[in-house]
C-alpha cells in the first residue's frame, strides 16, 4: 500500500517537473557572413589580424523593432591580414554592420542593413586615409641588414578634413603575421614621425642592426598612421625577404 | 405556553444577546488607532534639527565620492571606498608603476547608481529645507551644503560620462515608470548645472567649517576645479564631441571656454579671501613639502579633506605604498617613474634630451661619490615627495642597487653605457657583454641573498635590500620609491594593512594657484589679457612662483616666460615628457605634474587637455639602475654599502610595457546595467 502510494506521487512530482519542459524554439546561431573590405579602388585592405587595426561593429536590430525602451549592445567581428572576415556562427536577422575603429575614413551609410540568414557575402568600401606603396621592394644588403623604401599618397573625401601624418612603422616579423602587433623589437627601434609634406616622397627604411639569423625567411611591411582618434596604421602589402 | 415559560424564554434570550455584546466588546478591547509612524523608519522630525542634520550630513560626507585613498579598482562601490588602493589612475599618467599593474588602468569601474543615491539624499534637504528657513537655525545655510554635495556628485559622474540625466527633485517610487526615466543632458548642462549649484553654495555656506565639511570657501575653491574642467573640454575637446538626438552628450561648444576659464578665474580668486596660504610652516623646504601631507590636519593650505579614525574608518595606504622592507605585508606600490622625477629642478640633465644626465661627451657614464650625491642638489619638493638612497626612512636607510661591478674595475675606467636611454630598446642587461663579465646581479630575494665579499672584506648585498626588483622578489620596478602621503611615524612593524588613519587632502590650496594661472593663462592668451582689472598673464606668473619657491624650485624670471612659443617636443628638452599647444601651458602643465603627482588629480588633466592619447603613445616608463664598484666600497653606519656609483638610465627592465591611451577612454562606456534599466541613456561613443 505504502509504495503503491510512493509510486503514484513519485509519477506526478515527474510529471509536474517535465510539464514545463518543451524545445527551444529559437534557432541557434546558424547564419553565415563573409566578405572584404576594399579600398576605393577594389583592392583588399591590408590590415593586422585580430582587432587591433580595425573591426566590424554588428548591431542586430530585430528585436528592438523601433522600440525606444530596448537598447543594442553591439557585437563586433574581427579581421584576417588580408582583409577579409568570416563569422560561421551568428543568429540569423536584421543587422546594422559598420566597418570601425580602422585607419579609413568613417563609413557612413546610414539606414543601411542586412537581412542575415544562410550564408551571405558582404563588401565594405572604405576610403583609406593613405595609399602606401613599395618604391623599392625589401632586400637585404651586403652587411645583413634589410632595408626598404616607401611613398604614400593621401586620399581625401569631401565634406572630411583629412587626419594629419603620425608616423610610420617598419614591421619585421619571421612569420607572416607582421604588423604594429608583431614585430621583432631588436630589429627596429621604434617609430619614425612623418609629416604631411612628405607626401610622394621616398621614405627609406633600414633595421638598426644585422639579422639575427641566416637561412631564414623575414616577412617585412611598412605601416603608416595619422593623427586621427584611432591612430591605426595602413599597411603595404607583406613582402618576404629571404636571408640566404 | 404560559407566561412564567414565556418569561423564562425571554429571559434567555436577552441573557444570551448581553454575553455575545460582552464577548463582542472583549474583541474590541485591543482595538486602538494603529496608524503611528514605524519606530525603524527616521522621519522629518528626527532629522530637521541640529543634531539629526549633523548626523544626515556625515552620512552623505562619507558617501561622497572622493577619490581618496580608498581607490581601488574594485567595483562594488564603483571604484570608492575600498582598502585595496593598487590600482590608481596614476598607473596610466607616467606617475608610477607597480608590479600589479605594468599595463594602463583605467578607473572605469561603473561608478553610478551610488551617485544618484547620494543625489535623491541632497535633493530631499534641497526639497525640504525651505519650509524650515527662519524656524531651524542653519537650515539655509544646510541647503547651501547639499547643493555643494549634489554638485560634487555629478562632477564625479560627469568627469567620467559626460553628460548625465540631471536629477534636481525627489523622484517619487510612485510615479509611472516613464516618467523616472530620464534621458542625459548635454555635457555642457550638466557643468552649468554644477557651476550654479555651487555659485548658490559660495552665495550661502558660512565662512568656516568642521575639519572634513564645506564651507564658502570650499565650494569656490571646488568650483575653480569644475569650471576649469569645464574650459578645457570646450578648448581641447573638440575631436571628441559626441551627439546623439541633437544633444552633445560629450563635448562643449569651443565658444564657451573663456566663459568657463573666467569662472574658475573668479572662483579661485575667492579662496584667497578665506585665509587660504600655502603651507610655510618649517624652514627646511624639503620637510615642508612632506608636512604639507603629514600635517593635513592643522594647515593653511588644507582646503578640503577626508579624516579617517581608528578603527572605525581607516585606510591602507601605508602597507600597500611603502618600500616592502618598511611594512609587514604588502608594499612597494610606489614605484616613481624617472620621467616623472626628471621633471624636476636641481639633476644634471642632458640638454638636448631633458633626460637625467648619466654618462659624459663621450658616452661613458659618469661616477657618483655615494649613494646621495646624484641627488644632493634637488629640488626639494622632489625630495620631500619620494625616498632617495642613503636617506633614513620610517627607521631604515633606503639602500637602492641593481648590481654590483666587479673589484678589478677601477671606477676611473670608462665604461660605455649597456643600454641606449631611447625610451624604446628593451634589451636585458643580460645579452650586453661588458655586463656579463663585469657586473654581479641576483636574482635571489633580497632577504636570502649571498653578499659578495671585496678583498678588504666588506660585505655588500649585490642587490639593494629596497630594490630595484630583481625578479626574485617585489619590489621598486623603477628604481623609486615614492614618499608622498606615507606616515613617516609609523615604524616598520606598525606598518599594517587597515591600521593607517592619516587624512587625505582632496583641494589644497596649491591647486586652487594652479587651477587660477592656468585659467589666467588660457584668458591671456585667447584675448582676454586683462579681466576684472588684473593681467592675467602676471596674475598666472605669480601663482605659479608662489608654487614655486615654497618647492625651491627655480623661479620664473618675468611673466613672458609663459610665452606662446612651441612646446618642447618630446625628447627634446627638460620637461618635454609633459605635452601641452604651446611653451606657457607646458610650463603650467610641468608644474601641475610635479606639484599634484599621486593625488588623484593628473590623470584628469590629461582627459581633459586632450594629450592622453598622443602624450601616453608607444610610451614605456623608465626606470634609473644604479650600480656600485666594489672596489674601494665600505660600509655607512646603518650598514649599507657606500661608495662609488653609476646610474643606468632606461626603459623599466621589469615593467617595459608598450602603453598607448586610447582615445575611447577620455569618456567612460555608460554602465550595460543602467542602459538595461533606462533605454533612453545613449552609449558614449567607441563603445
Amino acid at each position: 500500500m505504502m509504495n503503491k502510494i510512493y509510486y503514484f506521487f513519485t509519477f506526478i512530482t515527474l510529471l509536474l517537473c517535465l510539464s514545463s519542459c518543451e524545445l527551444d524554439n529559437y534557432s541557434g546561431p546558424n547564419a553565415e557572413i563573409s566578405g572584404k573590405i576594399l579600398d576605393q579602388d577594389g583592392t583588399p585592405l591590408q590590415l593586422e589580424p585580430g582587432s587591433s587595426n580595425m573591426r566590424i561593429k554588428l548591431e542586430e536590430l530585430s528585436w528592438k523593432n523601433s522600440n525606444p525602451t530596448v537598447s543594442i549592445s553591439p557585437q563586433y567581428l574581427n579581421v584576417k591580414l588580408d582583409g577579409t572576415y568570416q563569422n560561421t556562427k551568428l543568429f540569423s536577422g536584421t543587422y546594422k554592420i559598420t566597418p570601425v575603429e580602422g585607419a579609413f575614413y568613417p563609413y557612413a551609410i546610414s539606414g543601411d542593413t542586412t537581412e542575415l540568414k544562410g550564408s551571405i557575402v558582404k563588401n565594405f568600401t572604405v576610403v583609406p586615409y593613405l595609399q602606401v606603396s613599395w618604391v623599392a621592394e625589401p632586400t637585404v644588403d651586403n652587411s645583413n641588414y634589410i632595408v626598404a623604401s616607401v611613398k604614400f599618397k593621401r586620399n581625401s573625401i569631401a565634406g572630411v578634413t583629412a587626419p594629419n601624418l603620425n608616423n610610420a612603422i617598419f614591421c619585421i616579423s619571421t612569420n607572416q603575421y607582421v604588423g604594429n602587433n608583431n614585430y621583432d623589437g631588436q630589429l627596429i627601434t621604434g617609430v619614425i614621425s612623418v609629416t604631411n609634406s612628405q607626401e610622394g616622397q621616398t621614405l627609406n627604411f633600414k633595421t638598426s642592426r644585422a639579422v639575427k639569423y641566416l637561412h631564414t625567411i623575414y616577412y617585412v611591411r611598412v605601416g603608416i598612421c595619422c593623427s586621427d582618434t584611432y591612430k591605426k596604421y595602413n599597411y603595404t602589402d607583406v613582402k618576404t625577404v629571404v636571408v640566404p | 405556553m404560559n407566561n412564567n415559560l414565556y418569561n423564562k424564554m425571554h429571559k434567555n434570550i436577552y441573557k444570551n444577546l448581553y454575553i455575545s455584546a460582552l464577548i463582542l466588546m472583549a474583541f474590541f478591547a485591543s482595538c486602538q488607532n494603529l496608524d503611528i509612524a514605524p519606530t525603524n523608519i527616521l522621519t522629518d522630525k528626527d532629522v530637521y534639527n541640529a543634531g539629526g542634520m549633523k548626523a544626515y550630513m556625515a552620512g552623505m560626507y562619507g558617501r561622497l565620492p572622493m577619490e581618496d585613498f580608498n581607490v581601488s579598482d574594485d567595483a562594488t562601490h564603483g571604484g570608492f571606498f575600498n582598502w585595496t588602493s593598487i590600482a590608481w589612475e596614476m598607473l596610466s599618467t607616467g606617475e608610477n608603476v607597480n608590479n600589479n599593474y605594468t599595463g594602463l588602468y583605467i578607473p572605469a569601474q561603473g561608478y553610478w547608481s551610488e551617485g544618484y543615491q547620494l543625489i535623491r539624499y541632497a535633493n530631499k534637504l534641497i526639497e525640504d529645507l525651505p519650509a524650515y528657513v527662519g524656524k531651524l537655525d542653519g537650515a539655509a545655510s544646510w541647503i547651501a551644503e547639499a547643493k555643494f554635495i549634489r554638485a560634487y556628485t555629478y562632477f564625479t559622474l560627469v568627469k567620467r560620462y559626460g553628460g548625465v540625466p540631471i536629477i534636481n527633485h525627489v523622484q517619487s517610487v510612485d510615479s509611472p515608470l516613464d516618467s523616472l526615466r530620464v534621458a542625459r543632458s548635454s555635457q555642457k548642462d550638466c557643468y552649468d548645472f554644477m557651476l550654479s549649484d555651487l555659485d548658490y553654495a559660495i552665495a550661502n555656506m558660512p565662512v568656516k567649517s568642521d575639519a572634513g565639511r564645506a564651507n564658502k570657501y570650499v565650494a569656490a575653491a571646488f568650483k575653480s576645479r569644475v569650471a576649469l574642467f569645464a574650459g578645457s573640454i570646450a578648448r581641447y575637446g573638440q575631436l571628441y564631441n559626441y551627439t546623439v538626438d541633437n544633444v552633445m552628450l560629450c563635448g562643449i561648444p569651443a565658444d564657451q571656454a573663456n566663459n568657463y576659464f573666467q569662472q574658475a578665474w573668479d572662483a579661485a580668486k575667492i579662496v584667497e579671501d578665506g585665509g587660504y596660504a600655502l603651507y610655510q610652516g618649517d624652514s627646511n623646504l624639503e620637510t615642508n613639502f612632506a608636512n604639507v601631507f603629514a600635517k593635513a590636519d592643522n594647515s593653511t593650505e588644507s582646503v578640503f579633506i577626508r579624516q579617517y579614525n581608528y578603527p572605525n574608518y581607516v585606510h591602507s595606504f601605508d602597507c600597500v605604498y611603502s618600500p616592502p622592507r618598511m611594512a609587514t605585508t604588502y608594499g612597494s606600490r610606489f614605484n616613481v617613474t624617472l620621467d616623472w622625477v626628471e621633471l624636476f629642478d636641481g639633476l644634471p640633465k642632458d640638454q638636448n634630451t631633458g633626460h637625467l644626465k648619466t654618462t659624459d661627451s663621450q658616452g661613458h657614464y659618469i661616477v657618483y661619490d655615494g649613494p646621495t650625491a646624484l641627488f644632493s642638489n634637488a629640488e626639494p619638493r622632489l625630495k620631500g615627495s619620494i625616498m632617495l638612497a642613503g636617506q633614513t626612512y620610517k627607521t631604515l636607510e633606503l639602500d637602492i642597487r641593481s648590481g654590483v661591478i666587479n673589484e678589478n674595475i677601477d671606477p676611473s675606467t670608462p665604461i660605455s653605457k649597456f643600454v641606449p636611454d631611447d625610451g624604446v630598446m628593451t634589451t636585458a642587461y643580460a645579452s650586453v657583454p661588458w655586463f656579463k663579465n663585469n657586473v654581479l646581479t641576483t636574482t635571489t630575494t633580497v632577504t636570502t641573498q649571498t653578499p659578495m665579499v671585496t678583498s678588504t672584506g666588506v660585505k655588500i648585498n649585490i642587490n639593494g635590500m629596497d630594490g630595484p626588483s630583481n625578479g626574485g622578489t617585489i619590489n621598486t620596478l623603477t628604481g623609486f620609491h615614492g614618499r608622498k602621503w606615507l606616515d613617516m611615524t609609523l615604524t616598520p612593524s606598525l606598518t599594517k594593512l587597515n591600521a593607517s588613519y592619516q587624512s587625505w587632502i582632496d583641494i589644497r590650496y596649491a591647486e586652487v594657484l594652479l587651477n587660477r594661472a592656468e585659467a589666467a593663462l588660457e584668458l591671456d592668451q585667447n584675448g582676454v589679457s586683462t579681466y576684472n582689472s588684473n593681467n592675467m598673464k602676471t596674475d598666472a606668473f605669480m601663482c605659479i612662483n608662489k608654487i614655486r619657491q615654497r618647492a625651491g624650485a627655480n623661479l620664473l624670471s618675468s611673466a613672458s616666460d609663459l610665452s606662446t612659443a612651441p612646446a618642447y617636443a618630446k625628447g627634446t628638452a627638460s620637461g618635454s615628457f609633459v605635452q601641452a599647444p604651446n611653451r606657457g601651458l607646458q610650463i603650467l602643465r610641468i608644474e601641475r605634474y610635479k606639484e599634484l603627482a599621486f593625488e588623484h588629480k593628473i590623470y584628469w588633466d590629461l582627459c581633459r587637455w586632450f594629450t592622453f592619447d598622443t602624450q601616453i603613445y608607444n610610451y614605456r616608463r623608465r626606470m634609473l639602475c644604479p650600480f656600485l664598484f666594489a672596489k674601494g666600497a665600505t660600509l655607512d653606519a646603518a650598514g649599507c654599502p657606500t661608495g662609488k656609483y653609476i646610474y643606468d638610465a632606461r626603459v623599466c627592465e621589469r615593467a617595459n610595457d608598450n602603453l598607448t591611451f586610447s582615445t575611447k577612454y577620455y569618456y567612460s562606456p555608460i554602465p550595460t546595467s543602467q542602459i538595461a534599466v533606462n533605454p533612453l541613456l545613449k552609449q558614449n561613443n567607441q563603445y
